[in-house]
């Protein structure tokens, strides 16, 4: 039985392509994708700024999401933006929820996603190597709606 | 002949680029829409009577980093979800990434 390692697959690859600058732009790529693959169990950045007094934390599973408008009554408790380079949106607009339920809030209006792109500037072993990053930002007002303050 | 062959496999197991979606519900899911998904730039007012299905987003990367293939897989998206229209898109490119953003409407 043979086991297949990266260094075998990276072997592989540079000898069917041929040459040493193709073998180490494939090592910057594995690695960046390794680095990509590690890093998106966990990086989802959020902050807050609170408007306005909040209350009593809200369950996550009742927070509302809506793109389009608030109902009258509602009120701003505060922003709340969250952004990844590596994260889907579920897992953003996921960490949005979980600030505003940390507000109080059980309402957000999301205002605006974006993404920015940078170029990241790494070792990939001990060669240089670059790859480009998309980091997406989804910006959001948290809001708390009861029936009682309509 | 033997090079060639390993670049042909290299290439196929690779893929030369990726359009990969996502989508948040923020309203209830409706039946497949078949039809054409049209598209509302941020900015465009809202057709109305629409409904919110969700909040989409389509990232292509390499060869599909670009506004053509990221749209359609915006609207592959929506249409998934019962949308017809996806407004508010926003487009981002990149020089090897193009991200689209939208929300799923429902106005019919």
């Amino acid at each position: 039985m043979r086991v297949v390692t990266l260094t075998n697959i990276v072997d592989v690859l540079s000898v069917a392509v041929g040459g040493m600058r193709v073998r180490r732009r494939v090592e910057s790529l594995m690695a960046a994708s390794a680095l990509l693959s590690v890093s998106s169990c966990m990086t989802v950045s959020a902050s807050v700024v609170p408007t306005a007094a909040g209350g009593v934390p809200e369950a996550v599973e009742k927070v509302r999401v809506s793109a389009l408008g608030v109902p009258d009554g509602a009120r701003e408790l505060g922003l709340v933006e969250a952004h990844s380079a590596v994260a889907p949106l579920e897992r953003i607009v996921d960490e949005v929820k979980q600030r505003a339920a940390a507000m109080g809030a059980n309402l957000i209006c999301i205002d605006k996603m974006a993404t920015r792109y940078e170029w990241i500037n790494s070792m990939c072993g001990n060669q240089p190597c670059r790859y480009e990053a998309g980091t997406l930002s989804v910006l959001g007002h948290a809001y708390r709606f009861d029936k009682e303050s309509r | 002949m033997k090079r060639a062959t390993w670049i042909f496999v290299v290439a196929l197991v690779a893929g030369c680029g990726t359009v990969q979606t996502s989508r948040v519900m923020t309203g209830s899911s409706q039946p497949a829409y078949g039809g054409n998904v049209s598209v509302l730039m941020d900015g465009v007012a809202l057709p109305r009577n629409a409904v919110e299905v969700a909040l989409v987003s389509s990232r292509g990367t390499g060869t599909m980093a670009k506004l053509e293939d990221v749209i359609a897989g915006l609207q592959a998206e929506a249409g998934s979800l019962g949308c017809d229209c996806v407004a508010r898109v926003k487009f981002d490119q990149g020089a090897t990434i193009a991200t689209a953003t939208g929300v799923c409407l429902k106005t019919h």
